[in-house]
């Protein structure tokens, strides 16, 4: 056997420094570890922990450069309020006085369209403390309305799997990597490096994803599939491994009770709607069933969008069925929707039998669904935001636009966004290094990581808003997290979390911040530990209860063809654009220009439109102004946006071209 | 092996490995932020190639690029202040404190190397992380490299790491069904 001995990688830094901070970057999920040199409370350099189980001394652009958005010079610091978003901010004294306006304003908005006027936006930006404490306020305020990108779906969870994970370290011992809609290259680099780690111990790496990512420019077998149809590739693979017998039938029996139901429900389907779901050629997803069933431990990484679309069950429910969960290099691995299943309700009554989870769609449904039966009447109309990060503008774009007709939008962040723009009141966040927390992550690990430096006066935390907007409605008894000094007592929040959960409720702070002890801790099973029974999806309704939302087709592949907006919209991720710091940075436009749209040439071509052109992308509501960035990554019939727009589908056209014509345009070159 | 050769070998290199670049940006911020440069100056640039056309499918690759720390520098002999210099371990670096800005080495360079840092109205090019090599350490970029792309040592080094590498992938590839 070859010993391999990789060059010793010599880290430190050359910058004058007083301390070290061990820590774990939160810029992303993946839970790397950090070392922050700092000189005099600010930090001078940082550089990944050699040490770490995840990322072995990696890290990425956002992990090296998040320091620029503690110090950046647009940073707010002060709280601020203002009667109209047309208005300018006037700058309050303090926190008290600003989360005086935000309690009067509420009072307001509750006292004319009911509780559930509330929307919370929790961006992951502001922290673990921010989303429970907000699950908290919500369920004693009575809105069902709590949005974050990395709640799960419950409707997505499978119904009989209690799947065990294996971290990402795991992969090198793969025999194949199935990447669905997930680009770690971009996403997640240090995630990555483990992928190329097993490619290159003989790993074959297939990705199936709707653009050319720069995942796939490292894979062995690219798969370019519909928008939106990853599902539905495992659908497919699902349905050709049991037909054709490539499974053992005892390992089916073992990896599911339902299998036998599966296989039912997969006969109505045939390998030809399956093909014209994803946009493979049959031919193709017979390859890609061949590639899985000819190796030993296959481990499918699925990206989060699969997480909001139907059918997201068929990926444990297959890699359980095909005996991959629990052997070497096997298994599922979900992306960024690593939590245990925390109850931080239990203590406090429901105050009028709200539903207060989603539990279907994603963020966009649910808003959208709330959205209409709010304007038709059905439902109290969404009157009042309280968002955080930048949500208005990612994962809750929808009510974004709707944002300038709310009687309340209040914002909890760093940086003069788009979420900032639109709201009446802003409170100042500290940054995650400022900030003692607890870690999920991908890996389904806990850790804990202290904060590098202390909070710039002004800016406070996710708990700290929570417990004072709670004592202006007298609720301080659920809010109890106060230390001596006045300020919030992280610690004992984070140790409540820690012991509401099963999965953790061994551990405490002080066990996970000890330094002799491992730096990844409690890892979980992929549903949470504790199954829950299939249900029909649900949205809740204005008296509380469920109600299916009409179930769809498998055949069913995109959002359905639309005349006038032909093209499917797509956000393209990239690792710094990712998180609203990042977009900060003095030099961000310099690496990627946020104007570019990504149009395949072929398209281009059809419609006149040249690489530099000034063109402008229109969907059903709204529309864009960028530049058009002629390449291969977007296929034909999809266009790149740097930024989510909260439409799927549009069309792209020369700023002086009209509507009409585009659409004609590219009637005629396809017919 | 005669002396000069010697010397050559000695050296300490950086090696890029397209095969492991995923063009991530980290080299980049990592040098933005070792030498507090402003928007401008694109001291390590990670061009995208393609993805275009082979085979039926598409392929896309990576190109990181740098100064090339040349053997003989146009830019050291085109500098008329004697700012750009060559050290003996090879590093190619202008000296702040003598460079008056005037951009001669960006022309004098084959490859367009040396750019204005407008915060200072100085050249800014890779200098070789000369201040973290001389204590020992590896350059920013490739100590932030997540994959491993970027790798330093000696020339002797990073090729027996690269054939070490390629030779464990051989032998991988048979323990593999």
């Amino acid at each position: 056997m070859v010993e391999l001995r990789p060059l010793r990688r010599s880290g430190g830094t050359r910058k004058h420094y007083d301390r070290v901070v061990a820590t774990i970057c939160q810029e992303c999920s993946v839970g790397c570890g950090l070392h922050a040199y700092v000189h005099d409370d600010r930090i001078v350099d940082v550089q990944g922990d050699e040490d770490h189980p995840v990322s072995r001394g990696r890290l990425c652009a956002m992990g090296t450069a998040f320091v620029q958005g503690i110090e950046n010079p647009d940073r707010m610091v002060v709280p601020a309020v203002r009667k109209s978003p047309r208005d300018p901010f006037d700058q309050v004294e303090d926190w008290d006085a600003a989360l005086d306006a935000l309690a009067d304003g509420l009072r307001k908005v509750r006292e004319r369209h009911g509780p559930e006027s509330l929307v919370i936006g929790c961006d992951t930006e502001a922290g673990p403390d921010f989303y429970y404490g907000a699950k908290r306020f919500a369920r004693l305020w009575g809105t069902p309305y709590v949005f974050e990108p990395l709640e799960e779906p419950r409707a997505s969870r499978p119904s009989d799997l209690n799947v065990p994970n294996r971290p990402c370290s795991d992969w090198i011992h793969s025999g194949v990597l199935l990447l669905v809609e997930s680009d770690p290259a971009s996403t997640h680099p240090t995630a990555m490096n483990w992928i190329l780690d097993a490619r290159r111990r003989g790993a074959v790496i297939v990705v199936a994803d709707s653009r050319f990512t720069a995942t796939m420019s490292k894979a062995d077998t690219t798969l370019l599939i519909r928008p939106g149809s990853g599902n539905r590739l495992g659908m497919a693979v699902m349905k050709l491994l049991l037909e054709n017998d490539s499974w053992q039938s005892a390992s089916i029996e073992k990896g599911s009770s339902e299998a036998a139901a599966w296989r039912e429900s997969l006969s109505e389907l045939t390998i030809e709607t399956l093909a014209e779901a994803t946009g493979l050629e049959p031919s193709r997803l017979v390859e890609l069933s061949r590639i899985l069933a000819a190796r030993r431990g296959v481990t499918i990484i699925t990206g989060k969008r699969l997480a909001y679309l139907p059918h997201y069950g068929v990926w444990p429910t297959l890699s359980s069925t095909a005996g991959w969960t629990g052997s070497p290099g096997g298994g599922w691995y979900p992306f960024d929707s690593g939590r245990p299943e925390i109850d931080v309700l239990g203590d406090i009554e429901e105050a009028s039998g709200k539903i207060l989870d989603w539990l279907y769609g994603d963020h966009h449904t649910l808003a959208t669904y709330a959205l209409e039966k709010g304007l038709s009447g059905e439902l109290p109309p969404l009157n009042a935001v309280i968002g955080s990060g930048n949500c208005l503008a990612g994962f809750l774009a929808i009510l974004g636009k709707n944002a300038p007709a709310m009687e309340l939008v209040s914002y909890f962040g760093s940086f003069p966004n788009r979420t900032c723009n639109l709201s009446h009141i802003t409170f100042p966040a500290v940054s995650w290094a400022e900030r003692d927390t607890l870690c999920f992550n991908n890996d389904r690990a806990v850790q804990w990581a202290p904060k590098i430096v202390e909070p710039k006066p002004g800016c406070r935390s996710g708990l700290e808003f929570w417990i004072g907007l709670a004592q202006r409605f007298g609720w301080e008894e659920f809010f109890p997290w106060t230390g001596e000094d006045g300020r919030a007592d992280h610690r004992a929040f984070f140790n409540r979390l820690l012991r509401e959960s099963p999965v953790t409720s061994g551990l405490t702070v002080d066990v996970l911040a000890s330094p002799g002890t491992p730096r990844v801790h409690a890892t979980w099973p992929t549903d949470g530990g504790s199954p829950v029974k299939a249900q029909p999806p649900m949205c809740p309704t204005a008296d509380g209860r469920m109600v299916p939302v009409e179930a769809e087709s498998p055949a069913e592949a995109e959002p359905e063809e639309d005349e006038r907006f032909p093209l499917c919209l797509e956000a393209s991720h990239v690792v710094f654009r990712d998180r609203d710091s990042g977009s900060w940075w003095p030099w961000t436009k310099e690496l990627l220009n946020d104007r570019l749209v990504e149009i395949n040439p072929t398209t281009a071509r059809r419609l006149g439109i040249e690489n530099g052109d000034e063109i402008v992308v229109e969907a059903s509501e709204g529309g864009m102004e960028g530049t058009a960035y002629l390449t291969r990554m977007v296929p034909e019939r999809l266009i790149g946006v740097r930024q989510g727009m909260g439409e799927k589908r549009g069309i792209v056209r020369k700023k002086d071209m009209p509507l009409e014509e585009a659409v004609q345009a590219l009637r005629e070159s396809t017919t | 092996m005669n002396e000069d050769n010697r010397k050559v070998y000695k050296k300490n290199v950086l090696s890029a490995d397209s095969s492991l670049c995923i063009g991530c940006f980290s080299c980049q911020t990592a040098c933005k932020l070792e030498h507090d440069l402003p928007e401008g100056p694109r001291t390590v640039k990670v061009i995208r190639l393609g993805p275009t056309e082979h085979n039926g499918g598409l392929v896309m690759h990576y190109l990181h690029q740098t100064c090339l720390h040349c053997e003989e520098p146009a830019c050291v002999y085109a500098c008329p202040t004697g700012a750009m210099q060559k050290r003996d371990d090879g590093i190619v670096f202008s000296d702040p404190d003598m460079c008056i800005g005037c951009r001669t080495c960006s022309v004098a360079c084959p490859y367009g190397v040396p750019e204005l840092n407008t915060a200072t109205g100085k050249i800014a090019k890779c200098d070789g992380c000369r201040e973290r090599v001389d204590r020992g350490l590896w350059p920013s970029c490739a100590l932030k490299c997540p994959t491993g792309a970027l790798t330093y040592g000696t020339a002797d080094g990073v090729v027996r790491d690269r054939r070490d590498r390629a030779a464990a992938r051989i032998a991988q590839s048979f323990s593999k069904p």
